[in-house]
């Protein structure tokens, strides 16, 4: 069935997602493809209820299984995501695939230490990695990822932890199994501008790094192009459009994108 | 550290505070021990010198003071009206209630969590909707009520035991606690109904958070995603809950004992308040007070060790 390009990790084929639970069927996503290459960056943007969530969600294994249908296929080393068993779906979560989200407040378990959660992939997929050794590996990544003093956070609990050290604690769980692609669904959109600058060039240094592709999702056509190479532009649960980044800022084609281009505030320094 | 001791602090004021009013309540309220005492025998003259011998004319607080102050050493007072010592009254009689209490309470927990959680899984289905109809009936159920046809159905339709035949815990330890489940079992059920769908509901809502969807995206199997992440979060509000039911749990357990003929604290609760015996009194309801309290002070610490976000506070 894994007929994909030397260099292709992802590809998403014909994706469609149908909700049920109301008497007439709702198409959320609809014909959504996507190619992800072994370190590429590639942006999705589109107004909020355009289907980027959706998208992201069904690539991670986290679409609730009742209530909706879907359809076409998700396409991991040869795997086809939405129809493989459970099990496999599990393997490949938070060792192959991770994802952050938007909401940092609320993404952490309340009762959990911070370090237990970091860990968490590990503990799940490496049994074979002692105690100490992951606890040693929590620590480097949470100072790679910009946690100041990680012993202490190790220890805290997420009520503790402002927004943005939230944010990066849910980034280095999500890196502490080397994953090959990393999802982040509008990871800054509550966080305020400075915070949002630093998560976006930690991003960038994880890809530069780690090599990890990333699938990054902004409603921010802005962000976007600072940090991906390629971009689908995203209305109604449809692809409209889909290019270079800079090429699509430059020249957009669609009138949609023409729109968010024109919605970007103007920042004066 | 100080949040404890300000706990500790306020339990025993708590323990001051009720034995205080119930101090207060037996002096406001018509009738005295004397009156009780003398009977048909009472004259004024006898009556004011027995009163006097009592203290009972000393001022209401320096009577309360000296309780306190005897209760602290240990010493419960003298009963009026069996003349003999309030703690050796009780000794065989409070054991037999508290243990019926815990049992209840026990049998509660062991009820609710299996069953919230599985109601939980079965969310909407079958098993889910049979037991929270179920739940509804038994939440409206008084313990004397299900005492009455529990003892009817396994006393007299199966005989499984003997109605009234109470076994002393001196002489059959494990005859005393099998005579007691089913009197537990009437306490406990409509506790166990409201925490079934408390905790099952809390499940539910937990497992909607953002924090369990993280959990899923880690690799996590449903099982795990249950145990070490919802179900942490999920009990907080049913550990709440079974704190304040154990104070029911024992006044229940009054109740019940009258039902199962159960020589508790029941009946000497009873004829002392009608005889306005206020040391046997205080001293059972300093019993049931100090249970409930140390309890509180257990659910306090409880709560405090499994939500993190309380114990600064
Ligand atoms: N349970 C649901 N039933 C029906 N529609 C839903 C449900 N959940 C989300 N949707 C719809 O799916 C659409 C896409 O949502 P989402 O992917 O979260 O958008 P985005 O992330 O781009 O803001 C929205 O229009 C939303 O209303
Ligand atoms: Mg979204």
């Amino acid at each position: 069935m894994g007929e994909m390009r030397d260099d292709l990790i992802l590809r998403v084929e014909d994706l469609t997602i149908e909700f049920h639970d109301h008497d007439r069927p709702e198409c959320v996503v609809e014909g959504f493809n996507l190619e992800l290459a072994r370190g590429e960056i590639v942006g999705i943007v589109g107004e909020s209820g355009s289907g980027k969530s959706m998208s992201a969600l069904a690539i991670a294994g986290l679409l609730k299984r009742h209530a909706m249908t879907r359809s076409g296929r998700i396409l991991f080393q040869g795997v086809d995501l939405l129809t493989c068993s459970r099990s496999q779906l599990r393997s490949y979560q938070g060792d192959e695939i991770s994802i952050v989200f938007q909401e940092p407040q609320t993404s952490l378990n309340p009762v959990h230490r911070i370090g237990e959660q970091v860990e968490e992939s590990l503990r799940i997929h490496h049994p074979e990695v002692t105690a100490q050794e992951r606890r040693e590996r929590a620590l480097k990544l949470m100072e790679q990822v910009g946690l100041r003093e990680p012993e202490r956070v190790y220890r805290s609990y997420p009520h503790e932890l402002s927004g943005g050290m939230r944010q990066r604690v849910m980034i280095a769980a999500a890196m502490i199994g080397s994953p090959q692609i990393l999802i982040a669904d509008e990871p800054t959109t509550a966080l305020d501008v400075t915070v949002q600058a630093q998560i976006i060039e930690l991003l960038r240094n994880i890809n530069r790094r780690e090599g990890t592709a990333i699938l990054f999702i902004s409603h921010d056509l802005s962000l976007v192009r600072s940090l991906a190479g390629r971009v689908l532009v995203m209305q109604d649960g449809h692809v409209v459009e889909e290019g270079a980044s800079e090429e699509v800022f430059a020249h957009p084609r669609h009138p949609y994108t023409k729109r968010l281009i024109a919605a970007i505030p103007v920042v004066e320094l | 550290m100080r949040g404890i001791l300000r706990k500790l602090a306020g339990a025993v004021l708590t323990l001051l505070a009720v034995t205080l009013l119930v101090f207060l309540a037996f002096r406001l309220i018509p009738g005295d021990p004397v009156t009780a005492l003398l009977g048909t025998e009472i004259t004024p003259e006898r009556a004011a010198q027995l009163r006097a011998e009592m203290g009972l004319d000393d001022p209401l607080l320096v009577q309360y003071g000296r309780w306190v102050i005897h209760a602290l050493g240990g010493d419960l007072g003298t009963s009026y009206s069996y003349s003999m010592p309030v703690s050796s009254m009780l000794a065989g009689k409070l054991p037999i209630t508290l243990t019926m209490s815990l049992m209840a309470f026990v049998l509660s927990i062991a009820l609710a969590i299996p069953l919230g959680i599985l109601a939980a899984k079965h969310e909407g289905r079958i098993f889910d909707r049979v037991l929270l109809a179920l739940c509804q009936v038994i939440m409206a159920i008084p313990p004397f009520f299900s005492g009455i046809l529990l003892t009817y159905i396994f006393g007299i339709v199966l005989r499984w035991f003997t109605p009234g035949g109470f076994i002393s815990y001196e002489r059959d330890m494990v005859g005393f606690l099998r005579y007691l489940i089913l009197p537990a079992v009437a306490i406990a059920l409509p506790k166990a109904a409201m925490a079934a769908k408390l905790l099952r509901d809390s499940v539910i809502e937990e497992a909607g958070k953002d924090y369990v969807r993280t959990a899923y995206s880690r690799g996590n199997a449903t099982m795990e995603v249950m145990y070490r992440h919802v179900l942490r979060n999920a009990i907080l509000p049913v550990v709440t809950f079974l704190g304040m039911a154990l104070a029911d749990m024992v006044a229940g357990s009054i109740v019940v004992e009258q039902v199962f003929g159960i020589p508790g604290i029941s009946r000497i609760l009873l004829t002392s308040i009608s005889n306005r015996d206020y040391p046997v009194v205080e001293a059972i309801i300093l019993g049931i007070a100090g249970l409930v309290v140390v309890a509180n002070l257990l659910v306090d610490l409880l709560y405090r060790l499994l939500d993190p976000r309380l114990r600064e506070a």
